[in-house]
Order: C-alpha cells, then structure tokens, then sequence
C-alpha cells in the first residue's frame, strides 16, 4: 500500500521515464536472453524450436567453413585494428603541427567530410575501383587483375579499401584530447629542449592513452562483429576467402533460416567479444593517463 | 642571414605538412570525385574515360537515378522524421526525469540504460528478427523505428542527461513556485535550455538512419529499404542501369547528407566532441 502510495505521489517521475524503460526492457534487455535459449534450440523456419543441448556448437565447430572464418577475421581487423588506432593519430599529429589556425580548420572540415557522404556509397565506389577494369589496375600498369573476384587478391583489396584510412572522427576526437594537453607540460619539454617527436611519445600519447583504448575497444568489438563489406562487395566469396563468423551467422540467417546454429554462432561471439573487452580494459594502460 | 635560416627551417617542415595533407585528403576525397565526375557522363563518354572530368554535363542522369530510387529517399524520410521525433521525445523526458526529478530506483533505471553501451548486438541479431516478426512487423518501416525509440535512445539519454545535471536546479524550483508542474517544467525550461544537444543527437540519427545497411535488409522486402540498403542490394544489382546512372544514384543519396553537413557543421563537431567524453 505503502509502495503504490510512492509510485502515485511520483507518478510523473515514473510516467516520465516509463516509455524508455518498459521499450529497453522488450526489445534491448529480452532478445539476448532469448537468442541465448535460441542457440541451445533447433529452432527454424520450419520447426518450433526444441531444446537440442549443445547440438548447434557441435554442428559449427566441426564446420571447416566456420572454422575458417576465424583465421580470414583476424586477417582482415589486425590490419584494419592497427591502422585505425595509429594512421589517425599520425593525421592528428600533421593537424596539430600545422601553425596556421585557419589552416587547421579547413583540413578538419575536409577530413570530416568523406565520411559524412553514406558509407555504402563509399564502399560501392571502391568496388569501381577494383574492378578488372577499374582505376587501381589502370594507374599501377597492374594489368588484368580481378581484384574482388581472385582469391588470392580479395583479403588484399578488403585492405586497401579507404586509403589511407584517414577515419575522420578518430582523428577529430584524436586531435581534441591533444589540444586538450595544458600549454605547461610543453613548456616544460621546450625547456628540456625535447623535440617535436619526443614531445608526441613522452607528452602527446600517455596523455591521449585514453582515446588510444577507447578505439582499441571499440575497434575490437565492431571489427568482430563487422560484415559490412562482405555483404555489399564480396558475398563472402570467391569460395568463402573472406567469410568472417559476422557474415557466416547473417547467412546462416537470412539464407537458410536456421536461427539456432545462427544464435549458437553469436553466443560464441559474444564470449569472446566479452573476453577481449575485459584483458584489454585491463592490460592496455599507458602511463599516467589523465583519466584513470 | 640568421633571420632566413631560421625562417627557413620553419618554412620548410610546415610546407611539407600542408603538402602530405593536401595529397592525402586528396586520395581520401577522390572516390567522391570520381562520382561527381560519374555521375555527368554518356554511358560511351565514362567507357572512354572513366577518372577524368568530362563535358558536356549529361544532367538527365540525375533525374534518371532519382525515380529509380526516390522511394528508398521517401521511406528513409519517413523513419527519420517519427524514429528521431520519438527517440527525442522518449530521451529527453526520461533524461529530465533522471536528473531532476528525485524518486526511488532512478540511479537503477540509469545503470540499466548505460550497462546496454556494452552489450555486443551479435547476440541479439536472431532473436530481434523472430521477437519484430512476432509482433507482425516483417517488412513494415516500424521495425526500423522501434529500434529508434529504444535502444537508439541509451546514447540520447547519455548525453542528455549530462546536460540537465549541469543545469542549476534554482531554475526548475523558481518554476516550482509559480506553480510548474514536472510536466511543464519538462516542456517548458528543460527542452528550450537543451535546444543546441537535440540539434547535435538528430544530426548524428539523421547520419545513423542514412547509413542503416543491415537490418533494412533482414527485417523488409526490397521495396521498403530505405536508401543505403536501396541502393547496395537493389539499385546496384539491376544489371540494366549504366555505371554513370548508378553514379548519379549515390550522388543523389549523398547530397542530403553532405548538404547537412555543410549546413551544421558545428553540431556534427560538437557530437564528436560529446561522444569524447565518456573516454
């Protein structure tokens, strides 16, 4: 009586925030408890979905194809993971060294901008750019390369795809933190006479070490779950070299509607997602970071 | 003599610097050019010179790609006016109450949003399909716009809420005495104050909305896509259109977007500079 007699006095409050609570707890908080169950169920388009034990993981792990996808993941994001985290520093840096301010801000608005246009549309001009036919091979006399269609050529194109990965925000957000740095800690290195490089290893970078795992996080999590560019330019092919585990589940989804191995593949995501989350939280710390 | 030298030694460093900036912003900004470039050519013009300008301008190819994806435009216009009109509305109230309105569970219903910031989607990827196709929205542009209202909320709640705390609460009880319930105080001081961060949340939904490439395409048939999957898994795929046409398509797709940004630049920093914050 006494609880309702609250909830009543308060009953703004709670109808305030009840719109968000009740939508998060259906359709944010629900569907990875069901996807959990739904991976231990044989559930498909056809049957209802009854408890099969560990069937579904034994069924993707002996799949050489699932397997696979493993080894072409970690090909294609410690590339992608490693010039993500540094090429955007190193373009923060070129900013920040600029001495003209209005110079600084033109490039910014320039380096923003090819990411603002959609980023599909990046990517199918890449696909132009790949083609037998297409620019790559035209300005570098490669001659007939298919670039997307050999599989010895496709993980290498997936690289080359953005060059050179400038990644406006990151370099934004990498240029912030730096600008951030109080003018002090630079006057203290002028008068040990460091250098522009010994200035960006010994001031710049234990004091952005914040940002530095922050993309490193971030990186990791979306780089394992990543199938945009399976999707729209590979297909995962030519002959599965460029199925990652991301691409393996959506297909095993939406080609083959059998939801119980696709849910068993992103449990097993999800373990090692939440494994990696955890060792790099704890193991990638830098100096005296201003923030921990 | 001195003076030059030292002139000089600053000259040269920064010289290089704009030149590795201009050739890599070039690179960086070519692929867009080579659209625009596209996107103006006879089909026999871009067979013979497909990376360089060209005149004259063939212009009809614009309005030719338009209404082959004009619909992918609509539905995507359609999502984003109610999913961010919601998605605002859900936030900010949820936010407001967070923060200054004082009841019990509050600081749980908070953690609650922001334990979600970690949550990897590939767990959800399956049930969220079977849980929106039980509801009976398979194919119905709603199962892009509950999305909004709910998890596309956690980031709005975040940031506003760091908002209304900044707020003095002097503000809220001066309306308090004049009678201001929490409803008016909501409506009347609590969104005209945080104008400029709504701004910045719909400018990053907006970008959100436009990119969405996956879900579109599990959740509805092609018709219904809005305009990133339009054009990867349909447009792209009809083997009759030319290449200039189909430059022209993600020309159009592009210039909402682009125009957007040139507009709003501010707020599109100001996002970045909010999504910094939690680092």
């Amino acid at each position: 009586m006494k609880v309702l007699k609250y909830i009543w006095r308060n009953r703004a409050a709670y109808l305030m925030i009840a719109p968000l609570m009740i939508g998060v707890l259906i359709f944010c908080y629900y569907p990875p408890i069901y996807g959990f169950w739904l991976a231990f169920t044989d559930k498909a388009s056809v049957t209802e979905g009854s408890f099969v034990g560990f069937d579904n993981f034994k069924y993707i792990f002996t799949d050489p194809i699932f397997l696979r996808t493993f080894s072409t993941m970690l090909k294609i994001q410690i590339p992608r993971l490693i010039s993500g985290v540094v090429v955007p520093l190193i373009y923060a840096e070129l900013v920040f060294g600029l001495s003209s301010k209005k110079a600084q801000g033109i490039y910014r608005v320039f380096i923003l901008l090819p990411t603002v246009a959609p980023g599909v549309v990046s990517t199918l001009l890449w696909k132009q750019i790949f083609q037998v036919d297409g620019l790559l091979n035209a300005l570098f006399g490669l001659g007939e390369i298919d670039w997307l269609g050999d599989a010895d050529y496709v993980i290498a194109a997936i690289l080359i795809q953005g060059f050179p990965w400038i990644g406006g925000s990151q370099v934004l957000i990498y240029l912030a933190g730096i600008m951030n740095i109080p003018r002090d800690y630079f006057e203290a290195a002028d008068l040990d006479g460091a250098g522009t490089f010994r200035k960006i290893f010994t001031i710049h970078i234990p004091l952005i070490s914040g940002q530095v795992r922050y993309f490193l996080i971030f990186g990791i999590i979306n780089g394992l779950q990543d199938y945009g560019t399976q999707v729209v330019l590979t297909q995962g092919g030519p002959y599965n070299t460029t199925n990652v585990p991301g691409y393996y589940m959506y297909k095993t989804m939406y080609e083959h509607d059998q939801y119980g191995i696709a849910s068993a593949v992103g449990v097993v995501l999800f373990v090692i997602i939440m494994i990696l989350t955890v060792i790099t939280n704890k193991f990638v710390k830098f100096g005296d970071s201003a923030d921990d | 003599m001195i003076k030059i030298k030292t002139k000089m030694r600053k000259f040269i460093p920064q010289f290089f610097l704009h030149l590795i900036m201009i050739v890599s912003l070039f690179m960086v900004l070519y692929p867009l050019l080579m659209m625009i470039f596209g996107t103006f050519k006879s089909g026999t013009e871009y067979n013979a010179n497909k990376w360089l300008p060209a005149l004259p301008l063939r212009i009809t190819n614009v309005s030719d790609a338009f209404v082959q994806i004009d619909s992918y435009l609509w539905n995507t216009v359609f999502v984003a006016v109610v999913g961010i009109g919601g998605l605002i509305f859900i936030a900010s109230m949820a936010a407001f109450a967070m923060t200054k309105l004082k009841f019990v569970g509050s600081s749980v219903c908070f953690a609650m949003i922001m334990a979600l910031t970690m949550m990897p989607g590939v767990l959800s990827m399956t049930s969220q399909f079977l849980l929106y196709q039980g509801l009976g929205l398979q194919n119905s542009l709603f199962a892009l716009i509950l999305p909004m209202w709910t998890s596309g909320c956690v980031f709005g709640v975040f940031l506003l809420k760091g908002f209304y705390g900044g707020l003095p609460n002097e503000l809220f009880e001066a309306a308090e005495l004049d009678g201001a319930g929490s409803f008016q105080k909501y409506v009347l001081i609590a969104i005209p104050l945080s104008l400029p961060i709504i701004a910045t949340l719909v400018i990053m939904q907006i970008t959100n909305v436009w990119n969405d490439l996956l879900w579109p395409r599990l959740i509805l048939n092609s018709e219904n896509y809005t305009i990133a999957a339009g054009l990867a898994f349909s447009f792209e795929t009809v083997s009759t259109i030319a290449q200039p046409i189909k430059f022209a398509g993600y020309f159009v797709a592009s210039i909402p977007v682009v125009l957007l940004f040139i507009f709003f630049n501010r707020f599109y920093v100001e996002g970045l500079a909010s999504s910094g914050i939690k680092l």
